[in-house]
Parts: C-alpha cells; sequence; structure tokens
C-alpha cells in the first residue's frame, strides 16, 4: 500500500510534466533552465548529436575493433609490446573513480600490461584504497611517494619504475575503452617505428553512466598540435624515447603533457604529416570523465594550464631553434596562437582576380589594402583597370600573361610568396599577410589558405577534404564552433583548397599554372590541381584559422556536416553524413 | 538461523591491510605471489542431481573432457529415484557420488560438496555445474588461465549460450540492479561476437568456478544460503563476494551451455517468480549497505509497480498472486536475514558508490 501510495503521485507527477513541457521542445529546454538557475537540481540537458551517438556506440564502434592477439595472460608472447599504463592518485581521488579506471585497465582485451600507480596519497583510508586495487591483479604495481610532488612529480615516479616498451599516460578519474592497449597492439604490428600513438577519445558524464561528444581527431599534423593539444588522451610514448626527452616537468604542470608531447615531437626533428613514426589509432579508446576538478569540465578550474602552455610552446620553439610567437588566445582557453616569423625581406605578390568591372574593382582593393600590411606588398596583378596607387599594378589580359610573369622571372629574388585573391573575399584584419606568409615559410607547407566565412559568422569555405573519390568542402555554412572532428577555429591540415584565397611560394604557383588544364582568369587553380601538387612535393594544404576572410553581400550557405547520422545500406550499418567527413590524407579518420 | 563461522580465518577478507611501504602486488598478509595458485592447482566440479538421469550422461562427460588435467567430479545426489545413482555408478565409477537421503534442496547439496571437495588440500577451486549444463571441454583450463594474474577473485563464469539454440544467450553476467531486483544480463539476447574478458557484479552458479580462497573466507558456515532454498542464492552469494570486495569475473573464450532456462515457460512459472521475490528482501538486507538501499528505495517500488501493473493488464492473476505472496512473505521473513545483516556487517567493506556503479549494468559502462 505504501508503494502504491508512494508512487502514484510521482508517476502522475512525471506525466504531467512530459505533457506540459514535452521532451526535446525548445519549452522543455527553457524549463530546465529556468529550474537550474532558481536552484532546482535538474539533470544536465544532453549535449546535441547525443543520440547519434549513442547510435554510433551501439551499431558502429563494436564492428571497429580489432580482434584479441594477447587474450590470456598465461600465453603471452615476449615479442608482442608491452604498455606500462601510468596513473598518479592522491587524496583527492575517489574511490569510484580509482575503481572505474582499473577495472577498466584490468578489463583489457590485450593482457601483455602492467598499471604502475604513483601513490601519493597522505591519508590513511586512501593508501588503504590504493593498497586494496593494488592486490586484485598481479599485474598492478604502486610506487609510494612520501610527498605529493603534483601531477608531474608524481607521475615521474611512475615513469621510473615502468618496464614496459610503452609508456600510456591515464588519468586518475578517466576510463580506457577495454580495447585501447589492443588496438595500439594491432598498429604497432604493422609499425615497427612508431613511438608515439594516440587516440580519439569522448567524454564521460561524472557518473560515469554515459558517453558524450566524441572527438575524432585529425591525423599527426605539428600546426594543429602549436594550435592546441588535440592529442591529449589516450597517448603511449616508447619508454626508450620518454627515457631520452626526460620526465615531465613540474614547472608546466596543467599543461604538462602538452609539453612532454612537444618534447617527443622536437627529439623525433619534428616529423612531417604522415610520418610512421605518429600513429593516429582513430578509434575512440579513452573517456575524458567530466569531474569537477578535471579539465574535461572546466577549464578555469586550471587556470595555470594557460601560462603553462604557452611556456611548453615557447621553449618547443626554441628547442627546435624557430623564432615564433606564442600567445593564448583570448576566451579560449587551452587554445593558443602562433605566429611564425617569415624573413623580413620576402614580399608577396597579390594576385587579385575576378573582378568585373573598375569602379567596384577599385572600391574592393581599396578594402583589401585597407586591412593589409602593405609593406609586404611588392606588386598587384589584377585583369582590370584599377587607376593610381603607391603599390605597382600589372594589368593582365590573359592567363598567358600570368604566367609569362612568373615563367620570365619578371619578378625579384625577394617575391616569394603569391596571393591569390578571387571574388568578394576581405581580410579582417591587417595580421593575415603575416600570418600567413610566415606558415608559409614552413617547409612541410604547400599551400595556406584564410578561413573564409559569411557576415553573419558562418563558416564558407574551410578547406576541402577527399570524401570517396570527391573533393567536399570540411564544413559549410555551421555557425557552431565545435564539431565531433574538433573545433572549426583551429588550424587545419586539409586535403585541397579551394583557390580561392591562398598563398603558395613563386615557385610552386607556376608549377600549378601549367599543370593547371584549363586556366581561366576567373579561377586560375583548381582544387584538384592543389591537391595533386602538394601530394607531388610531399607537402601539405593548410587552413590557418586565426587570419580570417570575410565575404560581403552573400547569402548563407547551406548547412553541411552537421549532426553526424547513420544509414543502414545493405545490411551494415554505416556512418554516413557528418562522420565521414574524413579529414583525407593529412587528417583522420578513415573508415 | 544462521550459524557463524568461528574460525581462525577472519583474516581472510580482502581488506587492505597494507601499510605505507605498498609492495607491489601484496595487498594482503598472505602469499600473492604470481605462482600462489600453482600451489592449489586442483579443480572439483559439483553436480547436484535431482531426478536428472536423463540429462546427467552429457554433462558428466562434457566434464571428463576437460582439457585441464587436473580437475575431479563430485556428484550430490538428492535422493533420486530414477537410476542416476547406477548410471553413475555403472558408467563412471571415478566420479564421487554423495548420496543424500532427502531433496535438501540445491543451497544444501551445494554445501555438502563443498565441504567434501575442500577434503582435498591440493583443491584450489571449485565449479558449480548445474546438471541441465554442458561445458566446452577448455572450460576449465580458459578460466583457469584467467584467474592466475587475479589474487582476489571470487568466482568466473563464461559465456553460458542457450542449450538447444547456441545463437541465444542464456547468461553473461547476473546483478542486482538499480532497483534492487536480480537481472540476468544478456539473456535471451543474439548471441552475434565474442565478448571479452571483464569485471562483472556476480556470476550465474548454473555453470560458475569459485575460488577456495573466497568460499574459505565466508562468514558463514554455509556459503550457499539455505534459508534460501532455490532461486537467488547465487545472487546472495555473488552480492555478498561483492560487498566484501571480492571480484567476479566473465572470462571470453569459452562457452557453457545451459538448458535450464531454455524454456521461457518455465522461467516465468509462479514457483519461480515466488521464490524470487520471496527470496529477494532477504538477499538485499541481507548484503547491501543501508545508503544503497536508500537510494535505490523509490526506483525499487516503481519497478515493482511497473510488474505489478503488466501483470494485471495482461490479465495473468495467479502469477501476480504469486508475486504478492512471494513479497509479503519475503517481507515478512527479513528478520531473519537480520542476523546475518549483523554478521555481513563487519565484513562489508565495498564503497557504496562503487557499488551503485556496479549496479547500473553489472558491469562497468561503456
Amino acid at each position: 500500500m505504501l508503494a502504491i501510495a508512494v508512487t502514484i503521485p510521482v508517476v502522475i507527477l512525471r506525466k504531467a510534466v512530459s505533457t506540459v513541457f514535452p521532451k526535446g521542445t525548445a519549452r522543455r529546454a527553457a524549463a530546465g533552465w529556468m529550474a537550474r538557475t532558481i536552484g532546482i537540481p535538474m539533470p544536465d540537458p544532453l549535449p546535441p548529436g547525443h543520440a547519434h551517438y549513442q547510435y554510433w556506440i551501439q551499431n558502429v564502434e563494436p564492428y571497429m575493433f580489432g580482434p584479441s592477439i594477447a587474450p590470456r595472460p598465461g600465453l603471452l608472447d615476449s615479442s608482442l609490446p608491452m604498455f606500462s599504463v601510468v596513473v598518479s592518485v592522491y587524496d583527492g581521488t575517489l574511490e569510484r573513480y580509482l575503481f572505474a579506471l582499473v577495472t577498466s585497465v584490468k578489463n583489457q582485451t590485450y593482457a601483455h600490461w602492467e598499471l604502475v600507480i604513483s601513490d601519493a596519497t597522505q591519508h590513511p583510508d586512501k593508501q588503504a584504497m590504493v593498497a586494496r586495487h593494488v592486490a586484485t591483479d598481479i599485474r598492478i604495481r604502486s610506487v609510494r611517494v612520501a610527498k605529493n610532488e603534483g601531477i608531474s612529480g608524481n607521475t615521474n615516479h611512475a615513469i621510473e619504475a615502468a618496464k614496459g616498451t610503452f609508456v600510456v599516460f591515464a588519468d586518475h578519474d578517466d576510463t580506457l575503452s577495454p580495447h585501447a592497449l589492443n588496438e595500439f597492439a594491432l598498429a604497432l604490428e604493422n609499425n615497427l617505428s612508431a613511438v608515439l600513438l594516440y587516440s580519439d577519445e569522448d567524454k564521460l558524464s561524472e557518473d560515469g553512466d554515459r558517453r558524450l561528444t566524441p572527438h575524432f581527431k585529425a591525423d599527426w599534423s605539428p600546426d594543429l598540435l602549436h594550435n592546441v593539444n588535440y592529442i591529449t588522451h589516450l597517448t603511449a610514448i616508447s619508454t626508450d624515447v620518454l627515457r631520452a626527452v626526460g620526465p615531465l616537468r613540474p614547472e608546466c604542470d596543467g599543461a604538462q603533457d602538452f609539453d612532454l608531447l612537444l618534447r617527443v615531437i622536437a627529439y623525433l626533428d619534428v616529423p612531417r604529416p604522415g610520418d610512421p613514426r605518429i600513429v593516429h589509432v582513430p578509434k575512440v579508446l579513452y573517456h575524458w570523465r567530466l569531474a569537477e576538478t578535471s579539465t574535461a569540465a572546466n577549464f578555469s578550474v586550471k587556470a595555470e594550464a594557460l601560462d603553462a602552455g604557452v611556456r611548453a610552446l615557447t621553449d618547443h620553439f626554441h628547442s627546435t631553434r624557430r623564432e615564433v610567437g606564442v600567445e593564448a588566445l583570448a576566451g579560449r582557453p587551452g587554445f593558443y596562437r602562433v605566429r611564425h616569423r617569415a624573413p623580413i625581406a620576402d614580399r608577396v605578390v597579390l594576385v587579385l582576380l575576378g573582378l568585373t568591372d573598375t569602379s567596384s574593382a577599385r572600391a574592393r582593393l581599396d578594402r583589401v589594402l585597407r586591412r593589409t600590411d602593405r609593406g609586404r606588398l611588392s606588386r598587384i596583378i589584377t585583369d582590370v583597370d584599377l587607376g593610381p596607387c603607391d603599390i605597382p599594378i600589372e594589368k593582365i589580359a590573359s592567363v598567358g600573361d600570368l604566367i609569362d610573369i612568373v615563367e620570365w622571372r619578371s619578378l625579384s629574388d625577394s617575391e616569394t610568396a603569391v596571393m591569390t585573391l578571387c571574388g568578394n573575399a576581405t581580410p579582417q584584419s591587417g595580421e593575415w599577410c603575416e600570418d600567413l606568409l610566415g606558415a608559409l615559410k614552413q617547409p612541410h607547407v604547400f599551400a595556406v589558405a584564410p578561413r573564409i566565412v559569411s557576415p553573419s559568422k558562418q563558416i564558407v569555405d574551410a578547406g576541402l577534404v577527399e570524401v570517396g573519390t570527391e573533393l567536399v568542402p570540411l564544413v559549410l555554412g555551421t555557425r557552431s564552433t565545435d564539431s565531433v572532428f574538433g573545433s572549426f577555429e583551429w588550424v587545419r591540415d586539409v586535403d585541397a583548397l579551394s583557390g580561392r584565397a591562398m598563398m603558395c611560394r613563386t615557385e610552386d604557383w607556376a608549377t600549378l599554372l601549367r599543370s593547371e588544364k584549363e586556366p581561366s582568369l576567373r579561377t586560375p587553380v583548381s582544387p584538384q590541381t592543389i591537391r595533386a601538387a602538394a601530394v607531388a612535393t610531399n607537402r601539405v594544404n593548410l587552413v590557418w584559422s586565426h587570419a580570417t576572410f570575410t565575404v560581403t553581400g552573400s547569402s548563407n550557405p547551406p548547412t553541411r556536416f552537421g549532426n553526424p547520422q547513420f544509414e543502414r545500406i545493405g545490411g551494415t550499418i554505416i556512418p554516413t553524413r557528418g562522420f565521414d567527413a574524413a579529414f583525407g590524407q593529412n587528417g583522420g579518420a578513415t573508415w | 538461523m544462521v550459524s557463524v563461522k568461528r574460525s581462525s580465518r577472519g583474516s581472510a577478507e580482502p581488506t587492505a591491510s597494507a601499510g605505507s611501504e605498498v609492495a607491489a602486488g601484496s595487498g594482503r598478509s598472505r602469499d600473492r605471489s604470481p605462482g600462489h595458485h600453482c600451489s592449489r592447482p586442483g579443480v572439483v566440479s559439483v553436480v547436484v542431481c535431482w531426478n536428472n538421469a536423463d540429462l546427467l550422461p552429457e554433462c558428466i562427460e562434457s566434464l571428463k573432457a576437460q582439457t585441464y588435467r587436473d580437475h575431479s567430479i563430485i556428484v550430490v545426489d538428492n535422493d533420486s529415484k530414477d537410476g542416476s545413482r547406477t548410471y553413475l555408478a555403472s558408467e563412471h565409477p571415478d566420479v564421487i557420488v554423495i548420496p543424500l537421503d532427502w531433496n535438501s534442496g540445491f543451497a544444501h547439496a551445494n554445501n555438502v560438496g563443498i565441504r567434501r571437495a575442500f577434503e582435498n588440500s591440493n583443491v584450489g577451486y571449485v565449479a558449480f555445474v548445474n546438471s541441465d549444463a554442458r561445458l566446452s571441454p577448455n572450460w576449465v583450463e580458459t578460466i583457469l588461465c584467467t584467474a592466475s594474474t587475479k589474487p582476489l577473485a571470487a568466482s568466473f563464469q563464461s559465456l553460458t549460450l542457450d542449450y538447444a539454440d547456441n545463437r541465444i544467450v542464456d547468461s553473461h553476467h547476473i546483478f542486482v540492479a538499480r532497483t534492487l531486483q536480480a537481472t540476468q544480463a544478456g539473456n535471451r539476447e543474439p548471441h552475434v561476437r565474442d565478448c571479452p574478458t571483464e569485471r562483472i557484479f556476480g556470476v550465474n552458479a548454473a555453470a560458475a568456478l569459485y575460488t577456495r580462497d573466497f568460499l574459505e573466507a565466508q562468514p558463514f558456515d554455509d556459503v550457499f544460503d539455505e534459508q534460501m532454498g532455490m532461486y537467488l542464492e547465487d545472487v546472495d552469494l555473488a552480492a555478498r563476494a561483492f560487498v566484501m570486495n571480492w571480484e567476479s569475473w566473465f572470462v571470453g573464450g569459452t562457452y557453457a551451455y545451459h538448458m535450464g532456462s531454455a524454456s521461457s515457460q518455465k522461467r516465468a512459472s509462479g514457483f519461480s517468480l515466488y521464490m524470487t521475490y520471496r527470496n529477494q528482501p532477504g538477499m538485499v538486507i541481507a548484503n547491501f549497505p543501508w545508503s544503497i538501499v536508500k537510494r535505490a528505495l523509490l526506483s525499487a517500488i516503481r519497478a515493482d509497480v511497473n510488474t505489478i501493473t503488466h501483470l494485471r493488464r495482461s490479465t495473468q492473476t495467479d502469477l501476480l498472486r504469486d508475486l504478492l505472496r512471494g513479497r509479503l512473505v519475503g517481507l515478512w521473513r527479513c528478520r531473519k536475514f537480520m542476523e546475518k545483516r549483523r554478521v555481513m556487517d563487519a565484513h562489508r567493506c565495498v564503497d557504496p558508490d562503487v557499488l551503485w556503479t556496479m549496479m547500473r549494468a553489472g558491469r562497468l559502462a561503456d
């Protein structure tokens, strides 16, 4: 009777709420927001695309994992790699967090691992907790740290004790996918030179019940790593290399993993994109808990992480002998802006095409020049009469003229780069020239483009990626900055550039013009040509998002690659629309 | 009446006793070196038989076909009248038969089997196999291979498939859900891919292997609670193991085949419903910390109401009667289990949040 008396009102109340505020409606969201504002505890709203991700977890992900190559510890083969998972535990570690982590390691389908817990706990209860977990598996060890030395100091003790061929970094409140180490081992099977492995990741709700907001990462890209530590978890680093680059630096606490990654990269002599020593395993192998003290939930908790990140980047560029300015992006914690410096003498040729009549063309030139560092421009090449200007202007009538200028070296030696600007995109600030030129001067870069947005900040052009055999926009029309592929404010390696705003070296510009099949003044080079030329010279195309151009007067483009969707085709479920926007050769998830 | 064990094995429960210098892999005072299981490599399978002469041959033969060498079989016969004993005596003279002269119930028969198995000091593991189950030949071997790294494991089970249709799963693991209801995970689901080895809440005793360390660490003389008779006695044992911080493991790569729940009709029979609802409150009272009971009470009531509503709507009034009768008897019997609870209070050492985490799905949510 009591049961019924308690339950009936609850059921009626729930019915009433779901009738007045149906699920998934704006009214429901508003009511939830108001309830939270006045202090009624409500479950957090689920992020957009959550249902799609749950579907993916159930129907796509299980079929992505490879067979277990060492399922049982009794059947170990010493030729297989051994992973040392290191984790640092201190008094703030909750028992259920540690339980989830340790259990997720013990659940690994790959048996050749050890878990080294750096035990910096002071409280006897917490020490007992660590001891209890250590006792549950003979592959778990703990290293006693007498005094809590912070995340770096503590973890270093565990790294010292690691006996495996690879050290895998885990946080005390996160969990690993049961397939994580097996997938790493599979990736190592075909790749003897691998030094650094990293996987995709997602978030875990605080109670551990739900997986949220995946991040399908890009393949190895030094430029993206300078922009943001997109690698974070799950990372495995060869123990030998780790010993060579030295331990984590306590002065970089908060961004100590970023610092370590950068030092490994520097040790490897800054590998180019596509280098086999850095392996991206495009599977979600790490679940980052949205714990209140964790960076995953709230970056401001770790305010020191910002300075530490700038410091790590500065030291990195110093050690690789590059003159690069580093600053933290205001309002975007964890994002950094690097300014590569181009030689002072270098000049840029501005090729302004696609202009129709003289009057609007002149206005457009003025608009561009107003937001340009004129000192960098040596001359302007254009196809209409623009009138007098303090920068020399050359008028051309055909593509042939353009090729002539390049071929017959009427350009001086200092004119090392060509900026093509077609259509009506105009820069937002005068720094673009310096930014793009500096980025272009890196040896692994073929061409670099700014990000183009509409007046309402929707993305119009952020590079093209190869999907199947087609080059499609990486993202079009979306206003949200975050996606399953990371933020659109990041610097990106892309397969091709649209060519409407692009800077490349003068000699490459000549190659591009010569190899273009149907050149026209409207679009002098096509994306296909840019892609082919970049691949031929083993270099990459970059979308340098720190430089933003705005198009004027155009309506907003249709949205593409919004929420990921899945379709059942011929009995198998495959991800379509959204997840299939692989980042192509240099960028990622190819499945 | 609960008979509390008063033995010198009080130190055997896995409470952490390590000091500040934590040595690798030794959280407990007993020897936990990697090879410690080799000191007691013997495995005994205990089969309880009650008029199962038709099923017994296949079960016993699958046990005798185990690739693991140090393996022997004990059959506890609950006064069968159908010639089971003569079959065993004539066909399998090497099988130890313990004849009981009355049908003592599943729990008691298993306890008798355990005691007999422990007479041999070489025995380190006891497997409980229902007479309507059979095992893959590598079952014991595969599980022992996994067990060798897990000093604090209480029990293991493999994927148990439906005997009649191997494409259907009978049991992956058992757990007590956040509605406080005992749940059979994986039951009736299609068997589409291999399941990896993982930590689970508890094992289904239809085909499960228990470690001697755990069975000897019981605070009671009886391993399986004889007050329960049948149904939920394995959940009770699983919950007891979990709250005492012993681990249960699902082991992949090998299979058991179980007939019992093959017919869903039998599963929903009035008797099983009555026994399940009768034993459930006792199981909860005996093992679970109050904080968990409080946290789960509302959803437990809601789950009950949902079941009752469902049975009423589908006009299964006899089942409904059995359920309500079981529930009332169960609540009445709670006082019996309070005594057990007081003993468990001294042995319960699990973190309630950890327990709650595992009560979501009986495994780490992924």
